[in-house]
């Protein structure tokens, strides 16, 4: 996501940071759009329920601008209405990734220069995530997005041990290869089994009291840095996340840690 | 004695409170225990490993109960997380920890409401808040755990542990008491009563190894681990005492089993150590034992009926289930709004 300015209060001009709701055509208006299926064809009544269920989403006045019947029992609505909410944007506090962007050389030459030698990482896909593609674009050699993965950095020593790794493999390979970073992938679920699983990654950590030596980093296209951060990780990387913005996070904060 | 926490024991000055799942209810078993003190303890600490007190959960975005302090208070948290809530805090110490969110900094409360707990992610933070508050002569804190994270649990961190449970757990009373009798299980670990497994356990963290000796008289000797050949020979020789210093997961107790020949007696430092699923530890116990050198004092079981996920569980009926498997500790239910605003 791009952000043209992150100074919210010039963004605009009369607004009340303490209670704004979604704009549509003025400012104050709470104009907003929903689209959903329900399973019940079109008809009077299925617009009746879709406006209802807009009522109690919060929307005031909603009017129902499209509906189309998709077959089977099914149907299809976009509405608009009024928002009743508002939220306190001043009192909004969202941790963020705070290392400097740095280029493959920059970063090579921090590590090497600043550490002395290689770091080392340690990557899995935990539990039972079969999921790489995440990780693989970050470690693997051929990268992501036009940027080379970690594997192809010399300031970095990649070990990638693949899908479904459990907490204690990963765990005693850390204390083999003597990790200094460990990169835990996941496709994090609704029903929070996932979520566990990281939480039980940094118990474990802690319980073989290697927290302080290590830096623990999770991913994957749930994972926000601020879960990350309430689950005891270092940092969390969501989608879209580039290999380059991992390993410049991975570089100054090892520099810091050596301090 | 409170008010509301007759069960609470004079003795703990750190409290942890863990939960069985995110959303079992321990915000509102900390603010129920920061209001319980009342005048017996007017000034207690609070602190959180990960984050609490933020208005809306991160993951399911619905309203969470913020942690409520009172005037004379000390909270740790990062000094960027202050400007999220209401109270009106005074920056009384510096930690020397940094995050995101600035500095960690313990504070007083100068006049009452909500906190944001920030920016404590290790136990070593937690050290360091709680040393913190100790020079200040704060009289009891609370720890909160994050998830159900059990690092605060560790008895090198608190005196004593409070668990939440709650419907977040099941739909169906079973399902909630028997998950809740797994964590309690999972947090009893028995001690040892032998008094040379101290000893053993000793030398077990002063080598970061594992350690061993054969029963009934043999002599301590370390192993990198069970597949080490000096540990071979112990294992393969007859029963077996060994301790480890650090995490043991299921992968290390089924090494062990697979190449005893005898029983063994394992040890680990305290429950916070051990990541057995309940189908290894059951395992593992029909032929072997499983002790602990420093146990978890567990003050007491609160049940939250409400699911942040959407459903009620009758009050009593839960109360009454989670109290038939607690096993005689005291259990309550605290009386709150399930959504508040």
């Amino acid at each position: 996501m791009t952000t043209r300015d992150d100074s919210p209060a010039r963004a605009v001009s009369g607004l009340d940071l303490h209670a704004v709701g979604p704009y549509g055509d003025t400012l104050g208006d709470g104009i907003v759009q929903v689209s959903f299926s329900l399973p019940v064809p079109a008809g009077p009544e299925a617009r009746e329920a879709a406006r209802r269920l807009a009522v109690q989403m919060g929307l005031n006045e909603p009017q129902v601008y499209h509906e189309a019947d998709l077959g089977y029992g099914f149907s299809f609505w976009i509405l608009y209405g009024k928002c009743r909410h508002h939220v306190d944007v001043t009192r909004i506090v969202v941790p963020k990734i705070d290392t400097a962007p740095l280029s493959f050389e920059e970063i090579n030459a921090l590590v090497l220069e600043k550490a002395g030698r290689r770091l080392r990482i340690v990557g899995a896909c935990t539990g039972t995530d079969a999921h790489t593609v995440g990780i693989d674009a970050i470690l693997n050699m051929k990268g992501f997005a036009g940027e080379y993965g970690l594997e192809r950095y010399p300031a970095f020593e990649v070990i990638n041990l693949g899908s479904q790794v459990s907490n204690a493999t990963l765990l005693s390979k850390v204390r083999e290869t003597g990790a200094d970073a460990v990169l835990v992938s996941q496709v994090v679920t609704q029903k929070d089994v996932h979520l566990s699983n990281l939480a039980e990654w940094v118990d474990m950590v802690e319980a073989d009291g290697l927290r302080q030596d290590l830096l623990l980093l999770c991913g994957g296209p749930r994972i926000t840095h601020e879960v990350a951060l309430e689950l005891g990780f270092d940092a969390g990387f969501g989608a879209g996340t580039t290999p380059r913005q991992v390993a410049a996070w991975l570089a100054q904060k090892w520099v810091q840690h050596l301090r | 004695m409170h008010a509301t926490l007759p069960w609470m024991p004079q003795d703990v000055f750190v409290i942890a409170v863990v939960g069985c799942s995110k959303n079992a209810g321990k915000t509102t078993t900390l603010n129920a225990l920061l209001a319980g003190f009342g005048d017996d303890v007017p000034n207690p600490g609070v602190l959180s490993i990960g984050i609490d007190g933020e208005e809306v959960d991160f993951w399911l975005g619905v309203p969470k109960p913020r942690v409520e302090v009172r005037q004379g208070a000390f909270v740790a948290t990062a000094e960027g997380a202050l400007a999220a809530g209401t109270a009106l805090v005074e920056i009384c110490e510096r930690t020397g920890g940094r995050t995101l969110l600035g500095d960690l900094v313990v504070g007083r409360v100068t006049a009452p409401g909500s906190v944001l707990l920030a920016g404590i992610r290790s136990k070593d933070d937690v050290r360091a808040a709680i040393a913190a508050m100790k020079r200040l002569g704060v009289p009891r804190i609370l720890v909160d755990g994050a998830y159900q994270r059990l690092a605060a649990a560790d008895p090198e961190v608190s005196d004593g542990t409070i668990l939440a449970t709650g419907a977040v757990l099941g739909t169906t009373i079973d399902q909630v008491a028997l998950r809740t009798l797994e964590f309690l299980q999972r947090l009893r670990v028995p001690r040892s009563e032998f008094a040379d497994d101290g000893a053993l356990m000793d030398a077990a963290r002063r080598d970061n190894r594992l350690a061993m000796r054969a029963l009934p008289a043999g002599g301590i000797v370390t192993a990198d681990g069970p597949t080490d050949p000096v540990a071979v020979q112990i294992l393969g020789s007859g029963d077996a005492v060994i301790a480890i210093p650090g995490a043991i997961g299921d992968d290390l107790v089924r090494q062990c089993a697979a190449l005893s020949a005898g029983r063994i007696r394992l040890l680990a430092r305290d429950p916070t150590r051990l990541f057995l699923t309940p189908q290894e530890a059951t395992a593992f116990r029909k032929r072997h034992d499983l002790r602990v050198i420093q146990p978890i004092r567990i003050l007491g079981v609160t049940v939250n009926p409400f699911s942040v996920l959407g459903w009620t569980l009758p009050r009593e009926p839960l109360v009454a289930a989670i109290r038939a498997v607690a096993d005689g500790l005291p259990v309550v239910s605290f009386d709150v709004h399930p959504h508040p605003t």
